[in-house]
């Protein structure tokens, strides 16, 4: 691929996963400053790595995006680390979105890595093939987990007292 | 047991609270874009630049500000505005990063210390069943610290991507010393080839 070709053809990946992409950082992030480096090193991975982008662009994109943030909380993690040993006091790193709304509750109660899954699928509204791609495991896995965290979070509301009681009337009925 | 139409519907009602919780939904006029676009096309330097290198100076900024807190940091990247914005200066682009003794990149780890291992979430000795890029299965011979069971599959670390950052490369059938968190094997020392004064060192520092 020349390098026209490849500029061309980026700079259209980048105008139709940008606004994807930028708000998956958002939803994470909670310093706007913090997401715009994510995306812009996103961004700059897919640049250098054009050529291994695949078909389904967006997957592989929240992925990369998956692995500049972990190593970016990796660094707040170790600075607030040293800071709190330094002050003897506790340092919360930013967490965001783990507070306010009920579900957000219920959400904070599941494992980090299955809140990240649900987050995968009901705010960047993405399947089981595609959540896959997105952490690097087999469709089957996401399908699985999927499934599991949906009942976690079901369970969670429920013992918040923010689910509908269980019919009663229903119980028993198999779902298919 | 069953899984009823109730327990369904529940569990799409909490999907449906979770997807209405969502906290940020995509701008596609974001003013940003075109100036980040345009960055990216165009002053991003030729040679070819690893991305975990990039990744790993994004955070350059907060090693700075620990440096100074403990001098415990040698700092190569980051501003002094605290973050980059994924830019890396051309002249952070070129030359051999400088390997610190634990093997790491000294420009963004944490020096290698027992105590430091001791604040891992998780730490093990055990052989590398699967090597596929950037995952590595292990299967565990002893746990340390955190015990995940018989096998368990991380991430590595950016700094552990790299020939460039250390002085191992991953292969199966090998042992190592593993240590990190959350998903993620850390390097800088934190993970390293098996040896068995080593391995000694781990397991008195980490009480097992």
């Amino acid at each position: 691929m020349n390098d026209a070709t490849k500029d061309r053809e980026f700079r259209s990946l980048f105008e139709l996963h940008y606004p994807q992409v930028e708000a998956y950082a958002r939803r994470r992030c909670a310093r706007s400053a913090d997401a715009d480096d994510v995306v812009a090193e996103t961004f700059t991975v897919a640049w250098r790595r054009f050529q291994d982008i695949p078909a389904e662009p967006l997957p592989w994109l929240y992925g990369v995006a998956r692995r500049v943030l972990a190593n970016q909380r990796r660094g707040q993690r170790r600075w607030a680390g040293l800071l709190d040993r330094l002050r003897r006091e506790p340092m919360d790193v930013a967490t965001p979105h783990d507070t306010g709304e009920p579900v957000r509750v219920a959400l904070s109660r599941l494992k980090p890595a299955d809140q990240e899954l649900l987050r995968l699928a009901a705010w960047e509204d993405l399947g089981p093939s595609e959540i896959a791609a997105t952490l690097g495991i087999s469709a089957n896995a996401a399908s699985i987990r999927l499934h599991r965290a949906r009942k976690q979070l079901a369970a969670e509301l429920t013992a918040l007292g923010l689910a509908p009681r269980k019919n009663e009337a229903s119980a028993g009925h198999l779902v298919g | 047991m069953t899984h009823t139409n109730n327990d369904e519907r529940l569990e799409q009602e909490a999907m449906d609270q979770l997807a209405k919780a969502n906290p940020v939904t995509p701008d596609d006029h974001d003013p940003k874009a075109d100036a980040l676009l345009q960055r990216i096309t165009t002053e991003a330097p030729a040679k070819s630049v690893g991305w975990q290198k990039r990744a790993a100076l994004a955070v350059g900024g907060f090693a700075a500000l620990a440096a100074v807190a403990v001098g415990s940091f040698a700092v190569l990247g980051g501003d002094d505005t605290g973050g980059n914005g994924g830019q890396v200066p051309a002249d952070q682009t070129d030359g051999d990063p400088t390997l610190d003794p634990a093997g790491g990149f000294a420009g963004t780890c944490l020096a290698y210390s027992t105590e430091e291992l001791a604040l891992r979430q998780f730490a093990f000795h055990g052989e590398a069943a699967s090597v596929d890029g950037s995952t590595v299965i292990f299967e565990v011979s002893e746990w340390y610290v955190g015990d995940r069971g018989s096998e368990v599959t991380l991430e590595l670390d950016s700094s552990l991507q790299s020939e460039m950052y250390n002085d191992f490369t991953f292969a199966e059938g090998d042992e190592y010393l593993v240590s990190g968190d959350d998903e993620f094997a850390w390097g800088c020392g934190f993970t390293r080839p098996y040896d068995e004064d080593l391995a000694a060192e781990w397991a008195a520092a980490l009480g097992s």
